[in-house]
């Protein structure tokens, strides 16, 4: 569980495969470029469980190993864009790295809030 | 990775007879870069002259207000050295910020030095700390030493034996983000001593440099607010994959604020 969530939380803020535009070499080809989410890039999680047996396997049984890959991505990318909000920002490409984030605050079309 | 002769000399005598006279022989300090370009074929020496058993070239020393890192000083050492912690306690932490537990314990002061990768934290402090590169034949103020991306003032054979840093009245350099890479984007040493004040940043631009504008505000005023409004010219930095020039022109004013902020805490 805590790994498929990690992998989704990967894509939405790190792991980015680059390609060059004019060679189609990968820039992004070893771990010096390419970040895989290390144990320190995440809080401790809390899972807790949801149970709806299957209805067409031996005990009910599915597989869930990369359930959280799928939601991990959207929460992600959802609370960045909501804490950007007041910006006017409706997206953020992902992997929501911190030069892209600088970027869409320096792009936000609206004035920020009065401090 | 191509066979080679490896020689471990125990002297400076034996290492500068070894260097002058095996063919196509590199010197080998803690490897972090030369074991990995030999591994990929971008250099294949037919010898390696490992430094790393020469007594003389990882003592740490200070005497009055100088300290002296020998250039086989491991990184691991440095951080953990209670003379370099008591003398530049910012040598010792910006030893102990880097790469991982593994390169710290393979990778030396005076191999950084002597690479001067445009993302490495050392050169930042040799030019902020004024420091002077000794070497085997003579000694280089670090404002002669950085040339620019990999270029240093060292002759070829030239073999750096220690770094001599005067101990700053204040000085600092923050941790910097490094999720995303192993590399840095933007770091910044600033160091006082006698009035004058050195910045240097790293990981910015193609090698390490210092800002003068920033160097003549805070002598005007050590204080964040100093350099707050002073932007470098991004058409000088570097752009790669990870950041590009602007956001480095922008996190070099970031980190030198920070620097200064925490160059006042710890002074």
């Amino acid at each position: 569980m805590h790994g498929g969530i990690v992998q989704g939380v990967g894509q939405a803020l790190y792991e980015n495969a680059v390609y060059d535009d004019v060679s189609g070499q990968l820039l992004s080809g070893s771990f010096m470029d390419y970040t895989m989410p290390r144990a320190d890039h995440l809080p401790n999680m809390t899972i807790k469980t949801h149970s709806t047996p299957c209805t067409h396997t031996p005990m009910g049984v599915k597989g869930c190993g990369e359930v959280g890959t799928i939601g991990s991505p959207a929460a992600v990318i959802n609370s960045v864009v909501d804490a950007l909000s007041h910006l006017g920002v409706l997206h953020v490409d992902m992997p929501a790295t911190p030069n892209r984030i600088w970027r869409v605050i320096q792009n936000a079309t609206m004035p920020r809030a009065a401090e | 990775m191509r066979s080679f002769a490896f020689h471990r000399p125990t002297t400076l005598y034996e290492m500068s007879a070894l260097l002058g006279g095996v063919a196509d022989s590199m010197p080998l300090a803690g490897g972090m870069t030369l074991l990995p370009t030999i591994k990929q074929r971008l250099a294949t020496p037919a010898a390696l002259i490992d430094l790393s058993k020469i007594p003389q070239l990882s003592v740490i020393s200070a005497q009055g207000d100088i300290l002296t890192v020998g250039a086989m000083t491991r990184h691991v050492d440095v951080a953990e050295s209670e003379l370099v912690r008591s003398k530049i306690p910012l040598l010792a932490g910006l030893a102990a910020g880097i790469g991982d537990p593994a390169v710290r314990n393979r990778g030396t002061i005076g191999g950084s030095v002597a690479n001067n990768d445009p993302s490495a934290d050392y050169p930042a402090a040799v030019l902020a700390l004024d420091a002077t590169v000794v070497t085997d034949r003579r000694e280089i103020a670090a404002d002669a030493y950085f040339r620019g991306l990999f270029e240093t003032a060292l002759d070829p054979g030239e073999i750096i034996t220690a770094l001599r840093f005067p101990v700053p009245s204040a000085g600092a350099m923050p941790n910097s983000n490094r999720r995303h890479h192993a590399m840095r984007w933007s770091a910044c040493v600033s160091a006082k001593q006698a009035g004058k004040v050195r910045v240097a940043v790293t990981g910015a631009g193609p090698g390490v440099f210092r800002v003068a504008a920033m160097e003549a505000a805070l002598e005007r005023a050590f204080t964040p607010d100093a350099v707050a409004g002073i932007k470098l010219d991004a058409e000088n930095l570097s752009s790669d994959i990870h950041a590009d020039a602007e956001y480095r022109a922008h996190l070099v004013t970031v980190m030198a604020k920070k620097a200064v902020m925490s160059a006042l805490q710890t002074s």
